[in-house]
């Protein structure tokens, strides 16, 4: 599935964050959405989704138009959403988390069943009657993107996936990610861990203050330091 | 203790048979809040009009087929009506809860207005079903079989709410949407779908408990707006879209307004708003609130 952003607007009652973004992920593409504290990641993520109306632009998911469109819509269209934060439903526990999702993704079809997710992140199976707010920080991130594997999407929007976790723990998260892309699915990955991004991305786009001002490819920008360190402030 | 309890049965048991009535009430209201941010203010709008729906169907003499009929026409009243709330309030989703409080709270005055012109501003009577309007003796005591039967709804009726809740596929979109309701979208589940499900089912909740309450209570001007502030005291202090906060804010606020007027004649006017007080110092979020944290 493709994604094709054009001139998107949006931001928050207090002020315009997006001032005309353009990006695209192609079918099986992996993305990695770089920018610093505040340049409007999250707010893209959440406006692509629908969950912050677009001002004005383009959302096109294969070639239809969603900008505006409500977030079922976006989901029915194949795109799941990671949030920044998890964002799960802390009293429910994780076998309802899956059931939810999963009623939702047998709707749409697809090989994601809750099956095989408890197979492929088995904490989760263990953990299966635990509500989901007392769960570790790693395990509730396994849980988010369970979560949105098993609405069956084409496309999936993380964000900050390895936030708060230990390295062994965000390198699980990468292995997860890098079997999502194997499945054929379409990945945004907004990441400050940049080797984790590079370990798991082909393209870099790199945002400030709400547009995107670099694109590469991962070993074009891993081969020139001087502008990762000018646009991200890091060596 | 024992003569304690003799001597405040009767406060007790009414307490009770409020209670029951206030969950009825809360419970949509509760939900309604928890989930969608709407604070539905006709609430006590459609009690009232259900209680005077109650008294078309039964007036003075009434049969068990007018007072089932009553009840079942105010379901579906009340489930269109909640339907109608919840498109009326969708075009506000994104403005800030004062602005859907003040809509609803039109919609609660012109209802109120067009029952007072309908019905007048004397108190219309509703008769409880033949065999219920008597009296019984409980430990000694003599108390109206009909309160008996209400506290027994209540009871059933809780029960009913905490399975759907509990152990349904709706409930477990309701608990999830109360949770955080963008996550439950970003699935693919139509919120406004699920929305307005909720709110006609809090709705034919809240004129049903209306025709229930007719026997006790009547029908008359004014007692929308009472009902409305028990029922929303009984939120705050159970917590935001809780079915068990719904539920003992309702029996604690019954037995306030109840065995507490009675206890401390004195503060009549004074427990019921120092009770909710006492619980926003000690527990701001009420008892049993469901919510994690406040949403943006
Ligand atoms: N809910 C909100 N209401 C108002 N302003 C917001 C809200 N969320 C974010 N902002 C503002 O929008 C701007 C962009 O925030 P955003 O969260 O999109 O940045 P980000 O790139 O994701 O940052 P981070 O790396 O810290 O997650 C910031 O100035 C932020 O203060
Ligand atoms: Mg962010």
């Amino acid at each position: 599935m493709s994604l094709r952003v054009r001139e998107l607007v949006a931001g928050y009652r207090r002020g315009t964050v997006l001032h005309g973004v353009d990006l695209d992920v192609g079918p099986g593409q992996a993305v990695a959405l770089l920018g610093r504290n505040g340049a409007g990641k999250s707010t893209l993520v959440m406006t692509v989704m629908g969950l912050l109306r677009a001002r004005s632009g383009s959302v096109r998911v294969d070639g239809h138009e969603l900008a505006g469109a409500r977030p079922h819509r976006m989901a029915r269209a194949g795109c799941a959403v990671v949030p920044q934060g998890r964002r799960l439903w802390a009293p429910l526990t994780v076998g309802e988390h899956l059931e939810l999702a999963a009623r939702q993704g047998r709707r749409r079809g697809g090989s994601w069943t809750v099956e095989r997710i408890v197979e492929a992140l088995p904490r989760l199976g263990e953990r299966r009657r635990q509500a989901a707010g007392r769960l570790s920080g790693g395990e509730q991130q396994m849980l988010a993107i369970a979560r949105a594997l098993l609405t069956n999407p084409r496309l999936v929007l993380l964000d900050e996936p390895s936030e708060g976790l230990a390295p062994a723990v965000a390198e699980q998260v990468a292995e997860v990610v890098t079997s999502m892309l194997a499945d054929g699915v379409a990945v945004l990955l907004v990441e400050q861990d940049l080797y984790l991004a590079f370990s798991v991305a082909d393209q870099v786009a790199v945002m400030q203050r709400g547009r995107i001002v670099h694109r590469a490819s991962t070993p074009e920008f891993r081969r020139d330091p001087g502008t990762a360190h000018r646009l991200l402030g890091v060596s | 203790m024992l003569t304690w309890l003799d001597a405040n049965l009767v406060s007790i048991l009414n307490g009770l048979a409020i209670g029951s009535l206030l969950f009825i009430l809360a419970v949509g209201l509760s939900l309604v809040f928890g989930m969608m941010d709407v604070l539905n203010l006709a609430h006590g709008a459609l009690f009232l009009a259900g209680a005077y729906l109650g008294h078309l169907f039964v007036g003075q003499q009434a049969g068990w087929a007018s007072f089932a009929g009553a009840l079942g026409v105010a379901a579906v009243i009340g489930a269109l009506a909640g339907g109608g709330l919840s498109v009326m309030t969708e075009p506000l989703a994104h403005r800030s809860h004062l602005d859907q409080a003040l809509l609803t709270l039109g919609v609660a005055l012109v209802v109120a207005e067009l029952l007072s012109i309908a019905f007048g501003n004397d108190v219309q009577s509703v008769a409880a079903p033949p065999g219920l309007d008597g009296s019984t003796v409980v430990l000694g005591s003599t108390y109206p079989v009909y309160r008996l039967v209400l506290i027994g709804i209540g009871a059933l009726l809780a029960v009913a709410v905490h399975v759907v809740i509990e152990r349904t596929r709706l409930g477990l979109l309701v608990r999830a949407a109360v949770a955080d309701r963008e996550m439950v979208s970003a699935l693919g589940v139509d919120e406004r779908r699920v929305k307005a499900a909720v709110f006609g089912i809090g709705s034919a909740l809240a004129m049903v408990a209306g025709v229930l309450g007719g026997p006790i209570y009547g029908a008359r001007p004014g007692l929308d707006s009472t009902v409305l502030i028990l029922a929303l005291v009984v939120v705050v202090i159970g917590g935001l879209g809780s079915v068990r906060g719904a539920l003992i804010g309702a029996l604690v606020i019954g037995q306030v307004e109840s065995l507490g007027r009675v206890l401390l004649a004195d503060l009549a006017s004074f427990v019921l708003f120092g009770a909710l007080a006492l619980v926003l110092v000690l527990r701001p979020q009420g008892l049993f609130g469901a919510r994690a944290q406040a949403r943006t």
